[in-house]
């Protein structure tokens, strides 16, 4: 783990602000989606493909690479323009988004896109970060040197295929699987009084073997420092809640 | 012509004291022998009876994993474990498989084609008589035949369960394995041809015939006797065990109703849906010929031993020959 310096801190805020204007410029009819999230996740995406995970865009099935599983597929444009700045693809292939079958067929998928390691065409796809890390553990035991970042949005912490997958993680003590949490006080067309909800799901998640931590999306150092904690926990998976500000 | 596919010559000489076992027997022994051979295959299953006593749970428990209830999660959980480059069998039964986790599965067969091998025990009539009736699964086939890609094999006994479970494991293909919990009469043996994708004729009077019969799953065994009794009869009927549902043997399936004419299709399973859908799929574009279907038709199960289940059903010898006398004008 590099330590975040305050010169690397400027480079990373820089990258990310060159991020969200690709991603609200050009490609994504962002009307349709729901770009608040989306914006909301550029900060953390930043800091995890410009200084965090251990990936190669030029070898982007390369065996040993950390690997990040997206539940919350709606962010998906910030994913794709983070990923076009790490080298991933041209910024001009972002345009046929939508458009080639061979590129992407708008959420993303494993099979047309290098680099994207599950299908995020589903909710619940903590189930598949369990599984990826349980593959691991069966495989390196506790010497794993790999970290399965999965991103969660915080409704759905309402659906119970994730609660299965919960208890299955904390049960195999699955220390290398960090699950980032956007806190989203969204529904589709409604707010959420989720505060009730998340404390509960936090007290549950503690009983079920997980370590919870909080962090500000809008402070790198912060960030950095929370995911350095997440990385040193012991025979437990961690679930970091992402607070948005305001 | 048993000889040629080396049937168990007991099924013509003394039918009814055949040696059963059960299919879960047979899956069990050749999911063991798939992970001799290789490291990567890994077995799950979600609160599952006695899965203690899985013969590859005792000789590889660091790859096998009996959860508790996680019977939605462990689909995509199996499916993580694919893209990591594991071959997970998941081992709910057939209503879980198919019913309660369709659209996890749809949604990880998505565009991808990942080697996950499915597991639909007790399929079919199985759990009659243990009180569980309400588990019995006559829909599955239907239901996974609505999912690209995936290939369906129904394992006429432990013998074939077992070919097939090994066989499943070796392709990079999603693959669902349908078999009952009751003991079935062990009708093929070693030397039985085996290969996905392929259905083989397992009665063929000489001469030509009168009626083709497909089956698959446990019922082929009816089949067959129903075939030899009428042979006395003088009506000569050709069954094609059909053990893979889905990539159908499309050229078998279409010279049998060439060379017959009349095709009744045995399955235990809804008609509705089934193996017979899947045949009339084929033949009414390519060679549509009168055809029966014995199935279950649009009714769930209930409690009873599977024989009185199969009379009830009209998945007896008895009524397999009636249907075949009927569509042959006897």
């Amino acid at each position: 783990m590099n330590y975040l310096h305050s010169d690397k801190i400027k480079v990373l805020e820089n990258k990310s602000n060159e991020i969200r204007k690709l991603m609200t410029s050009s490609f994504f009819d962002l009307e349709r989606k729901r770009p608040v999230s989306s914006l909301e996740a550029i900060n953390i995406f930043t800091l995890l493909y410009f200084h965090v995970l251990k990936h190669n865009p030029k070898d982007p099935e390369w065996e040993e690479r950390d690997r990040l599983i997206l539940s919350n597929r709606h962010i998906y444009p910030a994913l794709y323009a983070t990923m076009a700045h790490a080298g991933y693809f041209s910024v001009e292939e972002l345009n046929t988004l939508h458009k080639s079958e061979l590129f992407s067929q708008g959420y993303p998928t494993r099979a047309f896109l290098p680099g994207v390691d599950t299908n995020f065409g589903m909710r619940g796809s903590l189930s598949q970060a369990v599984g990826m890390t349980l593959a691991d553990k069966i495989d390196s035991g506790r010497s794993s040197d790999k970290f399965f970042y999965c991103f969660l949005d915080s409704k759905e912490l309402q659906e119970g295929q994730n609660w299965e997958a919960i208890k299955m993680a904390g049960k195999q003590n699955l220390h290398n699987l960090i699950t980032i949490l956007n806190k989203n006080n969204f529904e589709e067309d409604s707010f959420i009084e989720d505060t009730m909800l998340l404390k509960a799901s936090v007290s549950r998640l503690e009983t079920l073997n997980w370590h919870v931590l909080n962090a500000n999306s809008n402070d790198f150092d912060d960030m950095d420092d929370v995911i350095w904690q997440a990385q040193a926990v012991f025979a437990k998976p961690t679930i970091i809640v992402m607070h948005n500000g305001g | 012509m048993s000889r040629e596919i080396y049937l168990n010559p007991k099924i013509f000489l003394d039918p009814e004291k055949m040696e059963r076992i059960s299919a879960h027997q047979g899956f069990d022994e050749g999911l063991l022998m798939a992970g001799d051979n290789d490291k990567r295959i890994i077995a799950l299953c979600s609160d599952f009876v006695e899965s203690k006593k899985r013969l590859f749970a005792k000789e590889y428990p660091e790859r096998f994993f009996n959860e508790d209830i996680v019977e939605q999660s462990i689909f995509l959980v199996a499916f993580g474990m694919a893209t990591m480059g594991k071959i997970p069998f998941v081992l709910p039964s057939a209503l879980f498989s198919s019913g309660k986790n369709w659209e996890q599965i749809r949604e990880v067969m998505y565009h991808n084609n990942m080697p996950m091998k499915i597991i639909g025990s007790y399929a079919g009539m199985s759990r009659g008589s243990s009180g569980k009736e309400a588990l019995q699964t006559m829909e599955d086939v239907a239901l996974m035949r609505r999912i690209p890609g995936v290939t369906i094999l129904s394992p006429c006994d432990a013998v074939e369960a077992q070919k097939a479970t090994i066989y499943a494991a070796q392709i990079n293909d999603p693959v669902y394995i349908r078999f009952p919990q009751e003991e079935i009469a062990i009708i093929t043996t070693e030397e039985t041809p085996f290969e996905i994708g392929k259905a083989e004729v397992f009665f063929r009077p000489g001469g030509d015939a009168d009626v083709g019969v497909i089956a698959s799953g446990p019922l082929v065994y009816n089949a067959i006797r129903a075939a030899k009794e009428l042979e006395d009869e003088g009506i000569r009927v050709r069954v094609l065990n059909l053990s893979t549902i889905k990539p159908m043997d499309t050229e078998a399936v279409i010279n049998l109703a060439k060379q017959t004419g009349k095709i009744v299709v045995v399955e235990e399973h809804q008609v509705a849906g089934g193996v017979g859908s899947a045949v009339v799929e084929v033949l009414v574009e390519t060679m549509p010929v009168p055809m029966r279907f014995i199935g279950v038709r649009d009714m769930f199960g209930q409690s009873g031993n599977q024989e009185e289940l199969t009379l009830y059903y009209g998945m007896d010898i008895e009524n397999i020959k009636n249907v075949i006398r009927e569509i042959n004008g006897n």
